[in-house]
C-alpha cells in the first residue's frame, strides 16, 4: 500500500492538451474518485499513473518511488478496466493467475490468492468457466478479481460500473467500496457519473478540460463548490445559476433582477462583493412559496416542467428568460406548464460566484 | 417477403441454379473425364461406361507425381510456417507499437501487394542465380515467402488493430512482455484470422506456377502445377489420364476449400475488401 | 506560465519522434518487423530496384549489356509484338472483368430481393472456380475446347456443328475462347462480393425504397448500386490487374498461340527473358506492366471514390 502523487502533470495529445498541471496527492489507503465529464482527463490521469500513456510533463510518484519510466509492469498496480478486458481464452481461474503466473508466483501460492479472491467476490464456482459463459455483473467481478489477486499497492478503476445496468450498478458500488475498505488498497476511481463519486469516494477530485476544479470529501465538495463547474456538475437535479446585480446594503445584500428582489442578511465572511454576481441554488433550497418558513422571495414564475419521482417532485420554473429554477416540491405538489407559482429560496442557501472568474465567493 | 410472387422465387432459385452448374461443369465434367477407360475420349456429358480409379494411380506413376508433390508439400509446409509467423511478428508490430517509420513500412508492404511477379521475375532468376539457387527448395521458398508476407503482415495487422486494446494494456499490466502479450493473448484470441492467412498462403504456394517455371528445370524440384503442365504436353491425347492428373492437382486445393470454406471466402473476400 | 511551457514540451516530443510508452524497449518494434520486412525487402523491393536497372540495357543475359537508355521502353511504342501484347490485354479486360462483374451485378441484385435458403450451399459452389488451380483450370478448358472436345460435342449436338472449330487454333477465336475462361474463373467472385455488400446495405433503405413505390430497376439504381461502391471498386481493381498479369492460363493452353494471336505481356517477359534472351527487354516489360497496375490502382481507386461521403 502506498500514497499517490501527481506532482504538476501535463498531458499533449499533439496539439490537444488533455491534462494541464495535475498535482493531487493521494493518502495511504484512500479511496479518491476523479470525476469530470468526457474530456475531462480523469482517464488520462489514470492511464498515465498505470504507465499507459506518457508524460508530456511534470512527475509521477506511488510510495516513494517516481514511476514516471517505469513500465505499468514494475509500478506495483492493478487495473480494473471499462470493458473488463478479460482474456476471452482463458478460463476465470486462468484470467486471475496470470498476472501471478507473469510474475513467476509459486504454483501453490497463485492456487491460494486465487481461490480467496474468489471467495471474497463469491465467484468460487465460476473458475472454470470462460469469459464469454459469464453475466456482465460476473464478468465485473472477475475483472475485480484480477486486480484484487495481484495484492498491488495501487488499485486503479476505469469506469468499471458503467457497463451494468442500473440496478446491479448500485448494489457493486457498495460492494466495492466494502471490499475496498477491508483490504485497505489505495484505489483511483474514475468515473462520470457524479452519485458514484459521492457515495464511493474518500475524496473526490472534480476535473474539467485537463484541470483539476476541486478536490475534498464530498460533503466539503458539495456544499462548498470552488466553482460554478463544481457547484453545476455535482448534485442531481443540477443547480440553477443566474446573474443579478448585486448591492451591498446595510447589514444585508439585495439580488435583483428584472423586477424582483431577495434582500440577504450578509455574513460576514463575504470579503467582497462585485456589482453583478451569478447566484446558483439547489433544488433542494428551492421551495413553493409559504409565508413564515423562512424563505426569501418570493419570486414569480412559469412552470416549464414537472418532474414526478414518486418521494419528491421538482419542478422547472422559468422566472426571466435567462433566469430558470428548479423547485423542490412535496410528491403531492401539483402543476402545470404555463402555470403561473410563486417559490421561496432557503437563506444562507445561495451560492455567489464571480461572472468572470466564475469562482466562488460565498454564500447569502 | 410482400411484394415478392412465388413466381420470381423460383425464378431466382432457376438463376442460381444455372450458374451452379456452369461454375461447377468444368471440374465435374474432368472429375467424370478422369474416370474412363484409358484412350476413350470421353464426351463429357455421360456417366463413363466404368468407374476407372485405376487412372489416378497410373498417373501418378506416370507423371512421376508422387516426386511432384513432394517438393510442392516442402515449399508449402516452409512457406506457410515461415510467412505465417513473420506475418504475425510484423502485422504486430505495425497493428499495436508506435516507431519510427512505421507508416513507411507499412506503404512498402502495401505496395508489395499490387506489384505484378511479372515485373521482378527477371532480375529475381539472375539474382538467384548468381547464388547458386537455382534448383533448389530455396528458390521456390523464399520468393514467396517475401511474395506472402506482404499481404500477411497487412492481414495481421488488421487483426491486431481491431483487437481490444484494453486487453494489451491489461496484460502489459499484468507484467506479460510484449512476446508474452502477442503469444499467450493476442494469438490465441486471432485464431480464425491467422486461419484464414493459412488457408490463404497455402493455395497460393501450391498453385503458384511462373515462379517454379523459372527456377527449376531439374525434375526433382519441379511442383505440382508444373508437373501438370508438363504431363499435360504429354499425354494430350489420352483424356481420362490427363483428366486423372488434373484431378490429383486440384483435389489437395479441393479438400482443403471444402473443410474450410468459411476462412476460405471470408479471407478472400475480407481481404479483398481491405485492400 | 504555460505559454512558456507549452513550446518546449511540443519541441521535445518532436526531438524524440513517435512517443515511447514507458519502460517500452527503443527498438523492440523494428525487432518483431524485421524479418518480414527483410525478407520482402530482399526477394521483392530488392530485385523490383534491379528490373529497374535491367530495363536500361540490352542484355542477352551471359555476355555484358549495352546502356540503352529508354529505348526498351520505347519499344512499347514501337514492336508491333508488345503493342499488339497489350491490345489482347485490352480484349482479356473485358473478359476478365466487365463480363463477370456485369454478371455478378444482375445475379447479386435479382437475389437481393428475396431470401435465399442454402445460401451457403450456393456459395459454396459459385466459389469453385476461384479456388482451382490455374493450371488445372487451363487443361480442363483446353479439353473443353479441343476439336472433339465436349464444346463441339453440344454444338453439333444442337445442330450448330458448323460453328464447330478447334478453338484455341483458331486465330480469331483463340483470344476470346481464353479470355472466356476469365469469365468463368472471376464471375461467382464477383457474384459472391457483391452479394456480401448488399447485405450490408441497411434493410431500412430498401423498405424505404418499396414504400416509395420503386420497382426493381430503380431501387437497383437507387440503392444496390450506391451501396456498392466499394465492392465495385475492389472487384475492378482485382480483376483488371488478373486480366493485366494473365499468364499461366495462356502458358499452358496456347503458349501464346497460334502465332501470337493471344501473347500477352506477361507471356513477353517469359519468352524474351527466358527463350529469346532479350533479358532488358522482358525487364521494360515487367516494368511498364506494373506502372499499368499501379496507374489503373490508382485511377480505379480514385475515379470510384470520388464523391464519396
Amino acid at each position: 500500500m502506498a500514497t499517490v502523487d501527481f506532482d504538476h502533470v501535463t498531458k499533449r495529445f499533439g496539439e490537444v492538451l488533455a491534462l494541464d498541471d495535475f498535482t493531487l496527492h493521494v493518502e495511504d489507503g484512500e479511496f479518491i474518485v476523479l470525476v469530470g465529464p468526457s474530456g475531462s482527463g480523469k482517464t488520462t490521469a489514470l492511464r498515465l499513473l498505470a504507465g499507459l500513456e506518457s508524460l508530456t510533463a511534470g512527475s509521477i510518484r506511488i510510495g516513494d518511488r517516481v514511476v514516471d519510466r517505469l513500465a505499468p509492469r514494475d509500478r506495483d498496480i492493478a487495473m480494473v478496466f471499462q470493458d473488463y478486458a478479460l482474456y476471452p481464452q482463458m478460463t476465470v481461474y486462468e484470467n486471475l493467475a496470470f498476472g501471478l503466473k507473469m510474475r513467476k508466483t509459486p504454483k501453490d501460492e497463485i492456487r491460494r490468492r486465487v481461490l480467496r479472491a474468489a471467495e471474497i467476490l463469491g465467484i468460487g464456482d465460476l473458475l472454470d468457466r470462460k469469459p464469454r459463459a459469464l453475466s456482465g455483473g460476473q464478468r465485473q467481478r472477475v475483472a475485480l478479481g484480477r486486480a484484487i489477486v495481484r495484492q498491488p499497492q495501487v488499485f486503479l478503476m476505469d469506469e468499471p460500473l458503467s457497463n451494468l445496468d442500473a440496478k446491479l450498478r448500485a448494489q457493486t458500488r457498495s460492494e466495492i467500496k466494502r471490499i475496498q475498505s477491508e483490504i485497505g488498497t489505495t484505489t483511483v476511481y474514475v468515473t462520470h457519473d457524479q452519485v458514484e463519486a459521492m457515495t464511493m469516494g474518500d475524496r473526490i477530485a472534480v476535473m474539467n478540460r485537463g484541470v483539476l476544479e476541486q478536490v475534498g470529501d464530498p460533503r466539503t465538495v458539495y456544499d462548498e463548490p470552488a466553482n460554478v463547474f463544481v457547484a453545476g456538475f455535482i448534485g442531481s437535479p443540477a443547480m440553477s445559476f443566474s446573474r443579478m446585480r448585486a448591492e451591498r446594503r446595510d447589514g444585508t445584500v439585495a439580488l435583483l433582477r428584472d423586477g424582483a428582489l431577495l434582500e440577504l442578511p450578509l455574513p460576514g465572511g463575504l470579503p467582497r462583493l462585485p456589482d453583478e454576481v451569478i447566484v446558483g441554488v439547489r433544488p433542494e433550497h428551492a421551495r413553493l412559496w409559504r409565508e413564515g418558513v423562512g424563505l426569501v422571495g418570493p419570486i414569480e414564475g412559469v412552470v416549464e416542467y414537472v418532474e414526478m419521482l414518486g418521494r419528491e417532485t421538482f419542478i422547472g420554473v422559468a422566472a426571466a428568460p435567462e433566469a430558470r429554477f428548479i423547485v423542490h416540491a412535496d410528491p403531492d405538489a401539483r402543476g402545470a406548464p404555463d402555470e403561473h407559482v410563486r417559490f421561496g429560496l432557503e437563506p444562507g442557501r445561495l451560492y455567489l460566484f464571480e461572472p468572470e472568474t466564475e469562482r466562488a465567493l460565498g454564500r447569502v | 417477403m410482400t411484394g415478392i410472387s412465388r413466381r420470381q422465387v423460383v425464378a431466382n432459385y432457376a438463376i442460381l441454379i444455372a450458374f451452379s452448374a456452369i461454375a461447377i461443369y468444368p471440374i465435374a465434367g474432368v472429375i467424370l473425364a478422369s474416370l474412363y477407360p484409358r484412350g476413350t475420349n470421353p464426351s463429357g456429358f455421360s456417366l463413363p461406361p466404368s468407374w476407372n480409379f485405376g487412372n489416378l494411380a497410373t498417373a501418378w506413376t506416370e507423371g512421376q507425381f508422387g516426386m511432384y508433390v513432394r517438393s510442392s508439400v516442402i515449399v508449402a509446409t516452409v512457406v506457410v510456417i515461415v510467412s505465417t509467423v513473420l506475418s504475425i511478428l510484423g502485422g504486430y508490430a505495425l497493428g499495436t507499437m508506435r516507431f519510427r517509420g512505421a507508416t513507411t513500412v507499412f506503404y512498402l508492404f502495401l505496395l508489395g501487394m499490387i506489384i505484378p511477379f511479372e515485373a521482378i521475375v527477371v532480375p529475381l532468376y539472375y539474382d538467384l542465380r548468381a547464388l547458386r539457387m537455382i534448383d533448389t527448395y530455396w528458390a521456390l521458398i523464399l520468393p514467396e515467402i517475401s511474395g506472402s508476407v506482404a499481404f500477411g503482415v497487412f492481414w495481421m495487422r488488421a487483426f491486431f488493430l481491431s483487437a481490444p486494446r484494453s486487453l494489451i494494456e491489461a496484460a502489459r499490466i499484468d507484467g506479460a512482455s510484449s512476446w508474452h502479450i502477442l503469444w499467450r493473448v493476442l494469438v490465441p484470441l486471432g485464431r480464425p484470422a491467422i486461419l484464414t492467412l493459412v488457408v490463404l498462403t497455402f493455395a497460393g504456394s501450391w498453385n503458384e506456377f511462373f515462379l517454379p517455371l523459372v527456377m527449376t528445370t531439374d525434375p526433382k524440384y519441379i511442383t505440382v502445377p508444373q508437373g501438370l503442365s508438363l504431363f499435360s504436353g504429354r499425354y494430350t491425347t489420352d483424356t481420362p489420364l490427363l483428366a486423372a492428373g488434373a484431378v490429383i492437382v486440384m483435389l489437395p486445393v479441393l479438400v482443403v476449400y471444402v473443410f474450410t470454406q468459411r476462412e476460405f471466402i471470408r479471407g478472400m473476400l475480407s481481404g479483398a475488401l481491405k485492400g | 506560465m504555460d505559454d512558456v511551457v507549452a513550446p518546449v514540451a511540443l519541441e521535445a516530443v518532436r526531438r524524440r519522434g513517435p512517443e515511447r510508452l514507458p519502460g517500452e524497449p527503443r527498438a523492440v518494434g523494428y525487432l518483431f518487423v524485421a524479418p518480414a520486412f527483410l525478407i520482402y525487402a530482399a526477394f521483392t523491393l530488392v530485385p523490383l530496384l534491379h528490373a529497374v536497372n535491367l530495363s536500361f540495357f540490352e542484355w542477352d543475359g551471359l555476355t555484358p549489356g549495352t546502356f540503352v537508355g529508354l529505348r526498351n521502353y520505347a519499344a512499347f511504342f514501337t514492336d508491333p509484338l508488345i503493342r499488339s501484347s497489350y491490345g489482347h490485354t485490352l480484349v482479356l479486360i473485358v473478359f476478365f472483368s466487365f463480363l463477370p462483374i456485369t454478371i455478378g451485378l444482375l445475379l447479386a441484385a435479382s437475389l437481393s430481393r428475396i431470401r435465399i435458403r442454402g445460401l451457403t450451399f450456393f456459395r459454396t459452389i459459385l466459389f469453385v472456380p476461384v479456388i482451382i488451380t490455374n493450371v488445372v483450370v487451363a487443361v480442363t478448358w483446353a479439353w473443353i475446347y479441343a476439336p472433339d472436345g465436349p464444346l463441339n460435342a453440344f454444338l453439333r449436338a444442337i445442330g450448330l456443328g458448323h460453328v464447330a472449330r478447334a478453338w484455341l487454333g483458331d486465330f480469331t477465336w483463340a483470344l476470346p475462347s481464353v479470355g472466356l475462361v476469365g469469365t468463368w474463373g472471376e464471375f461467382g467472385f464477383c457474384m459472391i462480393l457483391f452479394i456480401a455488400g448488399i447485405m450490408k446495405i441497411p434493410a431500412s433503405l430498401y423498405e424505404a425504397a418499396r414504400v416509395d413505390g420503386a420497382g426493381p430497376v430503380r431501387e437497383f439504381l437507387a440503392v444496390t448500386l450506391p451501396g456498392l461502391r466499394h465492392e465495385l471498386t475492389v472487384a475492378l481493381v482485382l480483376t483488371v490487374i488478373d486480366a493485366l498479369s494473365t499468364f499461366d492460363l495462356v502458358y499452358v493452353m496456347t503458349s501464346g498461340g497460334p502465332g501470337t494471336a493471344t501473347s500477352v505481356p506477361a507471356f513477353q517477359v517469359y519468352s524474351r527473358a527466358f527463350l529469346t534472351n532479350q533479358v532488358g527487354s522482358a525487364a521494360a516489360i515487367g516494368i511498364t506492366l506494373m506502372l499499368i497496375v499501379f496507374a489503373v490502382t490508382f485511377g480505379i481507386t480514385r475515379l470510384m471514390e470520388r464523391g464519396e461521403g
